[in-house]
């Protein structure tokens, strides 16, 4: 099983990958927002003794939307957690289409967080959240955009599989 | 029988090579357009699994592990297990596994453990002669020690799947963490009698151990504090995690200023990445354990199992055994998430205390990750050490015995487990 780290196979960098990277900025910077919020909270409640609710429900959210798109980072570098002891072992053309399978996989639960993600955002809207008074379709909407965002970056993984594969069985 | 079909089809998806998250998800879909349900419910159950506050403490406890071993603690502690026990023969084997226990008051995950320290761990055995089948077999076994020691990511994901207070949790996996440790030095203990196992030192040095330890003062204290925190009631599991967080960056940036400004941007990308990867999957395994319970699995499995015994202890048994087996070939939070639902009505029905049974599961799914095929720590120090699974598997066997033994020992004696909290009054 691989752990979570970027995948020296991954497709080089492109735009998808140079907007990847900033995604993967954007979440860190998210992680910082929300460790300095649970802070506050321990701060506010034992220091001041003036407990504070909106930072539980922001920071709950901020980690709903960082999950997605950290999720659609993993998928650009192919460094999701999974088993590869017998797909690292394949080889040729059909190690190419295991990997195919594998992508296909990712592009079809991607397309349906993508389709269903949205019908859901959308026939939720008139739900709010109890403190802070934002839409609680707010948490499905990173599900819908995430899910979008994948599609072209399992497109591309697609295209490195087989442009790699071909070059490849090109030199034997 | 459709369940089991779509369950192996996830399977075969994972075995092959589908990212486990995306296997899980590629089967509920399936599942749920077979089942003709709207396929809403897919996204419901997603975002659900992860819209927890409490999952807050994963990337919490991720993030601190990062800084504690940018920050130099890690080398502290590490410094003060060597001068305490380097002297007796085996000696670097045991600090190994203290260092462990240490490193599991702050970080919670075998995986994180043995990325950042098993290179550090697994070079220093080699220069110290130890043979390279014991080091990977013992640095692999200790790893199993971050899940059950306070703070346990495994136990965040059951506190919330089973609606157990995590706080309670971490107290009652203290004595447990601690007894895995002893076992692990039992058998470095039997292992330095009959194959002789070098010492690091040929004497105890008092003075050593006084330096190590005066140096080692903050990195010791922040398990105390994080432990102490959640007991005393000062602040909540999750609260605890960014305490940590805090804790680390200060002592690793202003006290042993080891700490630099690109180790501390990194470690929060780092935490926040493997965060996403791990949520993901809980979020996947939640649509996949909704639709067993839409499909009254967990009724089944409990009519099933109450028809073999009624005894809790062979309920136990039999539900570590099943849990083994699990651990062997999935990923430890999509276990938890999915099959927690199904087992919770036959603990209630045989008066299985909840936090036992957490407590017991952490050890259980932290075995799992260093049991071949797909255990994901023995991943890892296959790729430091490069070497192959099947020489991973002949060095673990001593270790994962003891630790089966004391496995065992938690599962027929609950009061070890849960005397702590009784103790301190969250039980």
């Amino acid at each position: 099983m691989s752990a979570p780290s970027t995948n020296p196979e991954a497709p080089p960098s492109s735009l998808v990958g140079s907007f990847a990277q900033l995604i993967e900025w954007v979440v860190g910077g998210v992680l910082l927002v929300i460790v300095m919020l649970a802070c506050l909270q321990v701060f506010m409640r034992f220091v001041l003794d003036r407990p504070l609710s909106w930072p539980e429900e922001l920071s709950t959210l901020l980690l709903v939307w960082a999950v997605a798109f950290g999720s659609f980072v993993a998928v650009v570098r192919q460094s999701h957690l999974r088993v590869d002891f017998i797909a690292a072992k394949v080889p040729g053309l059909a190690g190419d289409l295991v990997n195919t399978l594998s992508q296909l996989c990712i592009l079809a639960v991607a397309c349906g967080m993508a389709w269903y993600g949205w019908a859901f955002y959308s026939s939720t809207a008139g739900d709010t959240s109890t403190t802070l008074g934002y839409g609680r379709n707010l948490y499905y909407l990173p599900i819908a955009i995430a899910g979008a965002a994948m599609i072209p970056a399992v497109l591309c993984n697609l295209v490195a599989v087989w442009s790699r594969g071909g070059a490849k069985r090109g030199q034997v | 029988m459709s369940v089991a079909i779509f369950v192996l089809a996830a399977l075969a998806l994972m075995i092959i090579g589908v990212p486990i998250a995306f296997a899980l998800g590629a089967a509920s879909l399936a599942y749920l357009l077979w089942l003709d349900v709207p396929l809403l419910a897919f996204v419901q159950q997603l975002s659900k699994g992860v819209d927890s506050y409490s999952l807050l403490a994963l990337p919490f406890f991720i993030l601190a592990g990062e800084l504690m071993n940018h920050g130099g603690i890690t080398d502290k502690i590490l410094r003060f297990t060597n001068a305490l026990v380097g002297h007796v023969k085996g000696g670097l084997a045991h600090a190994n596994v203290i260092s462990e226990m240490i490193f599991s008051g702050v970080t919670g995950s075998a995986v994180a453990d043995a990325a950042a320290i098993g290179t550090v761990q697994l070079k220093a055995m080699g220069d110290n002669g130890y043979r390279k089948e014991f080091s990977v077999g013992l640095i692999s076994s200790a790893m199993t020690i971050g899940p059950v020691i306070p703070p346990s990511t495994i136990m965040v994901v059951y506190g919330i799947a089973a609606a157990v207070p995590i706080g309670t949790l971490f107290v009652g996996g203290l004595i447990p963490g601690v007894l895995m440790g002893i076992g692990l030095m039992l058998t470095i203990a039997f292992m330095a009698r009959r194959g002789g196992l070098p010492k690091l030192r040929d004497a105890f040095d008092m003075r050593e151990l006084v330096v190590s330890m005066r140096e080692a003062t903050f990195a010791l204290l922040a398990p105390v504090a994080i432990i102490g925190g959640i007991v005393g009631g000062v602040f909540t599991a999750t609260e605890a995690g960014a305490v940590a967080v805090a804790y680390c960056f200060l002592v690793g940036k202003y006290w042993y200023r080891e700490l630099q400004w690109r180790h501390v941007f990194g470690a929060f990308t780092n935490a926040m990445m493997m965060t996403a990867t791990i949520l993901i999957i809980m979020g996947m395994s939640n649509s996949f354990a909704w639709l067993l319970a839409f499909q009254q699995v967990p009724a089944q499995f409990a009519e099933q199992l109450l028809h073999i015994s009624r005894s809790p202890e062979v309920i136990l048994l039999l539900l570590m055994g099943m849990y083994l087996v699990l651990g062997c070939f999935m990923e430890a939070i999509a276990i938890v998430v999915m099959t927690i639902p199904v087992v919770m009505p036959v603990l209630a029905q045989v008066g299985v205390d909840p936090v036992h049974f957490g407590v017991l599961l952490a050890v259980n799914m932290a075995l799992g990750t260093i049991t071949p095929p797909l255990g994901i720590v023995m991943y890892v120090i296959c790729d430091i050490a490069k070497v192959p699974v099947d020489f991973f598997a002949r060095s673990i066997w001593p270790f994962t015995i003891s630790l089966v033994v004391v496995l065992i020992l938690l599962t027929l004696v609950p009061s070890i487990t849960l005397a702590l909290p009784r103790w301190v009054g969250l039980l």
